[in-house]
C-alpha cells in the first residue's frame, strides 16, 4: 500500500490484479451492464489513486490501515448506489433475469445457464440490503468479518442476514419451479 | 483468469445450513461468471489510468512545492531568479513525466491513457493543464 501510494507501478498492478475484477463483478451484478460496470470500476480505482498515500493533500484520504478491503468496497458500493439512483431517475430498470451470463469458467450447458438466469431473477427480487450482502460475499469475495467491518454490524447479525437472504433466494427459485410445473401441466 | 475470490482466504467463516449450500454454490458460480465477464484488457486499462493519475499528482506536488518556496520569498527570504528557476523546474517535471509515460509499459501507454480518459468522459483536466504548459513551451521556442 505504501509503495502504491508512492506510485510504484508493480504495487498498483498487484492491487489491480487482486481487486479489479471483484469490483467489476459487484458493479455488473447490480447494474447489469458491462460498460457501466467498467466505468464504475475505473472510477473506483481513480479514487484509490488520489486517496492512497496522499493523507496530507486530501480529505478522505486512506487512513484506515489494515482495513483496506472494507474501505475499497465501501467506495465501490457508494459508486454503485449513485449509479443506481441515476438509472432509476433516467430509465427503466434492467430485468435481471434477462442479463447475459458472460463467460463462465465451467462448460456452460443450457441447463446451468437457465439455472443461473433464474438465480439472477431471484437476486433481483431481494431487498437492496439483502442483495448487498449476497453480492459483497459472492461477487466481491469478501469475508463475513470484512463485511461486518464495512457495514458496521455485528458478525452474528450479518451471518443471520446472509442465511435469511439465501433462504429467500431458495424460496423464490422453488416458487419458479412450481410455477413452471403448473404451466406445463396446464399445457398438456 | 483472476479467479481469486478473496484475499483473506477465510471462506470457512460461515456455517451455512445444508439445505442452502446448493444455493450458495450457485451464487459462487454466478460471481465467478461475472468476474470472468470483464474485458480481457480491464487490468491494462486500469493500470494505464493509474499511471496517468500518478503523473498528474507528481506534477501538482511539484508546483505546490514551488508555490511554497515563492511564498517564503515573498516573506523576505528569497533568492534572485527564483521565478525563472521555478518555472523551468515545473516545465522540466512535466516534460519529463510525459516522456517517461511514453517510454514505460512497452510503448503506447500514452495512447492507452488517452483512451481511458476518453472513456471516463473528461476526467483528464490535470492532463490538459500539463499539455498547455508544454504547448506554451513549444510556442516560446518557435
Amino acid at each position: 500500500m505504501v509503495a502504491a501510494g508512492k506510485g510504484d507501478e508493480r504495487a498498483w498492478k498487484g492491487l489491480i490484479d487482486l481487486y479489479g475484477r471483484r469490483v467489476y463483478a459487484l458493479a455488473k451484478s447490480r447494474c447489469g451492464r458491462h460498460d457501466t460496470a467498467e466505468e464504475i470500476t475505473q472510477s473506483v480505482f481513480a479514487t484509490l489513486a488520489t486517496k492512497i498515500g496522499s493523507a496530507s493533500e486530501n480529505s478522505g484520504a486512506y487512513t484506515e490501515m489494515g482495513r483496506f478491503e472494507s474501505w475499497l468496497f465501501r467506495i465501490a458500493m457508494n459508486r454503485i448506489r449513485d449509479e443506481m439512483r441515476r438509472q432509476k431517475r433516467q430509465a427503466e430498470p434492467t430485468d435481471p433475469s434477462r442479463m447475459q451470463l458472460g463467460g463462465m469458467a465451467d462448460p456452460a450447458t443450457a441447463e446451468s445457464e437457465e439455472l443461473l438466469s433464474r438465480l439472477r431473477g431471484a437476486l433481483g427480487q431481494l431487498s437492496d440490503s439483502d442483495r448487498e450482502i449476497v453480492e459483497l460475499r459472492h461477487h466481491a469475495g469478501m469475508s463475513f468479518k470484512q463485511m461486518a467491518d464495512m457495514l458496521e454490524e455485528p458478525l452474528g447479525t450479518l451471518l443471520a442476514r446472509h442465511h435469511r437472504a439465501l433462504r429467500k433466494i431458495k424460496d423464490l427459485m422453488d416458487g419458479d419451479t412450481l410455477d413452471e410445473g403448473r404451466m406445463k401441466e396446464r399445457k398438456s | 483468469m483472476n479467479e481469486q475470490r478473496t484475499s483473506s482466504g477465510d471462506r470457512g467463516d460461515d456455517q451455512t445450513p445444508a439445505e442452502l449450500r446448493s444455493i450458495e454454490a450457485l451464487l459462487g458460480h454466478l460471481g465467478a461468471a461475472d468476474r470472468a465477464d470483464a474485458d480481457a484488457a480491464l487490468e491494462e486499462r486500469l493500470l494505464a489510468q493509474t499511471r496517468e493519475l500518478m503523473i498528474d499528482r507528481e506534477a501538482v506536488a511539484e508546483v505546490h512545492g514551488g508555490m511554497e518556496m515563492l511564498g517564503r520569498r515573498e516573506r523576505g527570504g528569497g533568492a534572485e531568479g527564483l521565478e525563472q528557476r521555478l518555472y523551468a523546474a515545473t516545465r522540466g517535471q512535466l516534460i519529463g513525466a510525459r516522456r517517461n509515460a511514453g517510454g514505460r509499459g512497452g510503448g503506447g501507454s500514452q495512447e492507452d491513457g488517452a483512451r481511458v480518459d476518453d472513456r471516463r468522459g473528461g476526467a483528464g483536466r490535470g492532463r490538459r493543464g500539463a499539455v498547455s504548459v508544454l504547448d506554451a513551451d513549444r510556442a516560446e521556442h518557435r
